[in-house]
């Protein structure tokens, strides 16, 4: 009869625990694969900072939903990802490409070799955002290390198989526009 | 010019990976985290799906819906019940009673002498018709027609009823008992005797013999000739 009692314990305190996940866990997690998921589209740490934080007022609105979904990670990362969207359409991001492009390059390297890294970031940034949406979209989500390609996958609504030939054409496409 | 995809390519991987080791400014978890205690919980859009689950709050307003249905329905089964009640009340108007669903209803009535208790033999029964009483068939009619009603009231009585009702009070009851057909049998029966004895034949005469005198024989001539003028 105890035992009965403790499963039954064990089991209301599981099921109240995944009907209300820890938010701080969460956003300790997931804050910084957000970020840089949305840095990449939106290319502003102030931006992509916002789009971090409505994404977990998303998770707070929809709270009662999070026991439900089997894997977090590609569910987060598709929200951020089209919160940054949406944020693209209002800020132009060519206007920030220089600045981030500056942030990108390591403070260590000397001033000249600094601007010509800033200036051939700043191209590769700008072929990027002429890529094609599923190709840039495949490119940019392969380059954060915590997202497998069945992630990405997820993500993007599409297979393996199709995700890797996005990225074969995205870089493809992206060699040709570089070049010229 | 062998350098150059490698040198594009070499920028691409520099590119993506100066995105990937980006680092999140500092305090943004706190940031977002006071962000999200300011959150007031009631923000949360209303959403019907919502109402499904089985929260608290959900429960309890399942249980005013539920509850409130049944009593909706409680009051819709009462007035159709009170409409149907008050439609079967009203008068029936096909009822109107016509010659051909009128009847005559025929009540045996007795008549009684009051001035003779000591009548050995019952009064004829007589036929009275009381009043015409409307006949239904029962499948035409709603059964609410069927329910019980009073006794018809008595119909004034016709000329011949009151000159029966006269004569049994006012006559000699040996004149109404000669009414009867025994009585009456036996009465004529009776005239039917005294007839026959009276215009009987008479008795033959004895053989004269030579003592009687002549004027015996002239009285039993003359006597028929007396009955007769009688």
């Amino acid at each position: 009869m105890d035992a009965i009692g403790e499963q039954s314990l064990q089991w209301f305190a599981a099921e109240r625990v995944e009907a209300e996940p820890d938010l701080a866990a969460l956003v300790h997690d997931y804050s910084g694969l957000l970020y840089r998921v949305a840095l990449s589209l939106v290319r502003n740490p102030s931006e992509a900072e916002d789009v971090v934080q409505d994404v977990f007022l998303r998770v707070l609105e929809r709270k009662r939903e999070l026991a439900a979904i089997v894997d977090l990670r590609p569910w987060l990362v598709r929200i951020a990802w089209n919160l940054a969207l949406d944020r693209c359409r209002r800020v132009r991001p060519r206007q920030m490409d220089d600045l981030f492009a500056e942030a990108l390059v390591s403070a260590d390297l000397p001033a000249d070799q600094a601007l010509a890294e800033t200036e051939r970031i700043r191209q590769v940034l700008g072929a990027i955002e002429r890529l094609p949406g599923k190709e840039r979209e495949a490119l940019l989500l392969s380059a954060m290390d915590e997202l497998s390609s069945a992630e990405i996958a997820a993500v993007l609504g599409r297979s393996e198989s199709s995700v890797r030939s996005l990225l074969f054409r995205a870089r493809a496409h992206l060699r040709q526009r570089l070049d010229n | 010019m062998k350098n150059k995809p490698l040198n594009h390519d070499d920028a691409i991987d520099k590119t993506l990976a100066a995105l990937k080791t980006a680092a999140p400014p500092e305090g943004m978890d706190a940031r977002i985290l006071q962000r999200l205690q300011q959150q007031p919980a009631a923000a949360a859009p209303f959403r019907w799906r919502d109402l499904l689950t089985g929260s608290a709050l959900a429960t309890a307003w399942w249980r005013g819906a539920l509850s409130g249905a049944a009593t909706a329905m409680l009051l819709v089964g009462t007035l159709l019940l009170a409409q149907h009640t008050l439609r079967t009340k009203q008068p029936v108007v096909s009822q109107v009673a016509t010659a051909r669903n009128l009847a005559l209803a025929v009540v045996p009535v007795t008549a009684s002498a009051p001035n003779s208790p000591a009548r050995a033999t019952p009064c004829p029964t007589l036929l009275r018709v009381t009043r015409a009483v409307p006949v239904y068939r029962a499948d035409t009619l709603p059964s609410a027609s069927f329910a019980p009603s009073h006794p018809a009231p008595v119909l004034p009585l016709t000329a011949e009823e009151r000159a029966l009702v006269r004569l049994a009070q006012t006559a000699d009851p040996k004149l109404l008992a000669a009414l009867e057909p025994e009585t009456q049998a036996k009465l004529a029966a009776q005239e039917s005797e005294d007839f026959n004895k009276f215009f009987a034949p008479p008795p033959t005469p004895p053989q004269p013999s030579d003592n009687d005198s002549p004027t015996d024989t002239q009285e039993n001539r003359t006597a028929p000739q007396q009955g007769e003028q009688i």
